[in-house]
């Protein structure tokens, strides 16, 4: 184990890089705009031309804050995962959590079309979308937990999550084929997931959501530490071990769901960021894995939507597939340089 | 507080098992036994015959099917959970679920029904996990990933663990599996070192049952039948052992106290 002062100044490593990518994220962009004005635009001041203020202010900066809280959701969601079913393959993904959440929407968008346009246009508040999509994990997540607890082996529970997965995805397949072009464009759009679409007000959301998902995790390391040694001795060790499983399940739906509802099934970062932590900070103990997973994954997250962004291009990518393209590799590299993937 | 000459626990007519949604197996019936402090007992029997049970019942990991068993004269199911952590630790067969922690994280979170709500550990928890290291000769593996262990360093850094616990009983399942000769006698000679200097109660389950006999205050032999409950010369006298495997194959010798292969039907 390593001494606090090496934590600390990985730590402080990590908050810096997480500054940086910051303002890289903001700087860059479609339209051009130099640094200091950036700079000076978001400590309130006013720059040269007065619509950069309001790119900023307006769009570029929650959709940074937007990547800092999926990215960093994501990663914690992740790590409670693996560390619940004591897996390195888990996470919101694999799982078939995303699924879930996609199913959730899918429902309240296209099902709109099922059930009369102004019932759906009832709904399509954002906050709909975030009950839709947590309610839609939650209940992915506690059919693999009702499975998981009979059957003892976690490979068999990673298959039925894909399982889950597949199931999910027929019945929205099922709902697109019944739905019109502009529901399914809607739906497709939030699909491709994207961090920009979020305004001020589904910030606060969002960051009510992940603030409340991290709590609990910060409540859960205990019972989360434990868990590393595994279920009996967890219990041997006083740990209540249902109701820490409920709050830990609780935690990672609230995370992964309201992420997903606002930016979309975000793949990887849920399954990578833990394992390269674990790399870089070479512990397994939660209390330094869970705000270390937090700041990583929302590095990791800012950097994807800058790459997205294509700066100096008219273009932006869908973030799935930059977080894909840059996490399947990285995952592949740590399978090729460790042989074996630990969590 | 118990004394040294009241029974730390004490098991009356306790049958074990395991049930389903339709059925109960019960795996042993009758079992009787009591410990005092500072005694290291050993469970013996055949594969099946129910010894991981036994030690899963006396943990609250499996539930007892009948009788009672009492801790410190209170009965067993009358502790919280929190306040069982504090009366017993285990070391079970199974290897820790995460491979990647460390040995000090490993042993450190023995601590937790000590440590308070997010598991920082004080000057204390440090101070026993030192010792607890020392005592398990483990102190130089701390930086070591569990799975950078040997089989019989994993066994001294799971039993660190449960020292660290600071329990006045110690159950162990099987501690010697996977050992070689040597080292199953080095856990046995550890246990019995524990038991004697630190005064703990040990029980712990083994097919070593000549190693067992030299070192257990006291041996629980299960059969079919019944199971037994004295101190080994007792057992071997009552010809206990002569009856536990099919003497054709293998006969338990008095006077050497050890089984003896019969090559009799050796063509």
């Amino acid at each position: 184990m390593k001494n606090q002062k090496t934590y600390r100044f990985y730590f402080l490593v990590l908050i810096l890089i997480l500054i940086i990518t910051f303002i890289i994220s903001i700087s860059l962009g479609t339209v051009p705009i130099p640094l200091r004005e950036v700079i000076i635009s978001l400590f309130g001041g006013e720059p040269l031309k007065s619509s950069w203020k309001f790119i900023i202010m307006d769009y570029r900066l929650p959709k940074a804050i937007t990547a800092i809280l999926a990215g960093g959701g994501l990663a914690v969601s992740g790590l409670l995962m693996q560390t619940l079913f004591r897996n390195p393959l888990a996470g919101p993904f694999v799982l078939g959590l995303s699924s879930g959440a996609s199913l959730g929407v899918a429902m309240l968008i296209l099902g709109a079309g099922l059930f009369g346009a102004s019932f759906g246009g009832l709904l399509m508040g954002s906050w709909s979308l975030v009950i839709a999509s947590a309610f839609g994990s939650f209940l992915v997540l506690l059919a693999v937990l009702s499975v998981s607890f009979k059957l003892k082996d976690t490979m068999t529970i990673l298959i039925i999550g894909l399982m889950f997965g597949s199931v999910t995805a027929a019945v929205v397949s099922v709902l697109s084929y019944f739905s019109n072009a502009e529901q399914l464009q809607q739906f497709v759009f939030w699909s491709f997931g994207t961090l920009g679409n979020v305004s001020w007000d589904g910030i606060l959301i969002l960051f009510s959501c992940i603030t409340i998902g991290l709590w609990i995790s910060i409540l859960a390391i205990k019972p989360l530490n434990a868990l590393l040694l595994g279920e009996n001795y967890a219990k041997s060790m006083g740990i209540n071990l249902k109701l820490a499983t409920f709050w830990i399940i609780v935690a990672t739906s609230l995370l992964a769901g309201s992420i997903t509802a606002f930016a979309g099934p975000i793949a990887f970062v849920g399954l990578a960021v833990p394992h390269l932590t674990r790399q870089f900070f070479n512990s397994s103990n939660h209390m330094v894995l869970l705000p270390a997973v937090f700041l990583s994954g929302a590095v990791l997250m800012l950097i994807c939507d800058t790459v997205a962004q294509l700066p100096f291009i008219e273009l932006t990518l869908p973030i799935n597939a930059i977080t894909s393209l840059l996490g399947a590799p990285v995952v592949i590299w740590l399978l090729v340089r460790k042989r074996k993937l630990f969590f | 507080m118990s004394n040294n000459y009241s029974n730390i626990i004490e098991v009356k007519d306790v049958s074990i098992g395991y049930s389903n949604k339709k059925d109960t197996f019960i795996v042993s019936k009758n079992i009787n036994f009591s410990s005092k402090k500072s005694e290291l007992i050993s469970i013996v029997g055949t594969n099946g015959i129910g010894k991981s049970t036994l030690l899963k019942t006396l943990a609250r990991i499996q539930p007892q099917k009948k009788g009672t068993i009492l801790l410190n004269n209170k009965n067993f199911y009358d502790y919280s959970t929190l306040e069982i952590a504090t009366q017993l630790s285990i070391v079970l067969t199974e290897s820790p679920s995460s491979k990647n922690l460390t040995v000090k994280e490993l042993v450190s979170l023995g601590r937790h029904p000590y440590t308070n709500w997010i598991g920082i550990l004080t000057v204390i928890d440090e101070k026993i996990i030192e010792e607890s290291l020392i005592d398990t000769d483990t102190l130089s593996l701390v930086n070591k990933k569990c799975s950078e262990l040997s089989d019989g360093q994993l066994q001294r850094v799971m039993i660190a663990r449960a020292l660290v616990q600071d329990t006045p009983i110690i159950l162990l399942d099987e501690p010697t599996t996977h050992l070689d000769i040597y080292h199953r006698a080095y856990i046995l000679k550890l246990l019995k070192n524990l038991a004697d200097k630190k005064k703990k109660t040990i029980i712990f389950s083994t097919h070593e049952i000549d190693l067992a006999i030299q070192v257990s205050h006291k041996m629980i032999v299960m059969t079919k039948e019944k199971t037994y409950f004295d101190k080994p010369e007792m057992l071997i006298k009552s010809g206990c052992f002569k009856n536990l495997f099919p003497s054709e194959t293998i006969e338990f010798d008095n006077e050497l106290k050890q089984f003896i292969l019969k090559n009799n039907n050796v063509s």
